[in-house]
């Protein structure tokens, strides 16, 4: 009777052998540092689906984009010596931020 | 196809998108220019629009500096009778304050249409001749 009490609370029995020190390393360092890689990549995640975004003041890195115009901007722009009447007599307008 | 760095594929797609029914809708040619630009922002913003060639008159050029932070309207002298000044500044105005905020897609959208429902003429009411 007094056999069975103590095979429940465990204190008998083959206790095996020791962690070897990969396997420690392994549960004490390798899964922690693991899950803190997974929380890292899960928080940036949204920011990188959602591509880079533009902040006021920052310096502009993203190069030069002409939606609707020509692809090479920079080469439409020799062809141009003076203005024309087109472009002179219009108007438009200008804002800062 | 180059979409620069600054939007996602889905964000080019949509401007795109804006851009030609806003042909469609005014019969002008709408085109969006971001990028730095050495020099004098509005001089830039000029050459631009002329390198645009025989379609200069019926153009209307955005040209966003996000570095400098400035946004620039350009129209033609044909485009200009549909699209005046003054709706040329409030959209300007509007999408520099989006601007301000971060959101660059959205404010160039927004901008569009602003133009685009300006540049629109409402039904004539009274027509010469009609009668």
């Amino acid at each position: 009777m007094g056999a069975g009490t103590l095979v429940a609370i465990g204190e008998i029995g083959d206790p095996g052998h020791g962690l070897t020190w990969v396997q420690t390393v392994l549960i004490y360092i390798g899964i922690p540092v693991a899950a803190a890689l997974i929380i890292t990549f899960l928080v940036y995640l949204p920011s990188l689906i959602r591509g880079p975004r533009y902040r006021p003041g920052r310096p502009w890195t993203a190069g030069s984009v002409w939606f609707g115009g020509s692809t090479e901007a920079a080469e439409a722009l020799k062809s141009v010596d003076t203005l024309p009447a087109a472009t002179t007599e219009g108007g438009g307008a200008s804002a800062r931020w | 196809m180059p979409v620069g760095d600054a939007f996602t594929q889905r964000q080019a797609d949509q401007i795109r998108q804006a851009l030609a029914s806003a042909r469609a809708e005014t019969g002008l040619l709408f085109s969006v220019y971001i990028g730095s630009v050495e020099g004098e922002v509005r001089d830039h913003a000029l050459q631009l629009h002329a390198s645009l060639g025989d379609d200069a008159a019926f153009a209307v050029l955005t040209l966003i500096e996000p570095e400098a932070r400035r946004v620039e309207i350009v129209t033609g002298n044909i485009a200009r009778r549909s699209l005046d000044d003054r709706a040329a500044a409030l959209a300007s105005l509007s999408m520099s304050t989006s601007f301000a905020g971060g959101d660059l897609a959205g404010g160039i959208l927004n901008g569009i249409r602003m133009m685009t429902q300006s540049a629109t003429r409402p039904p004539v009411a009274h027509q010469h001749g009609a009668e």
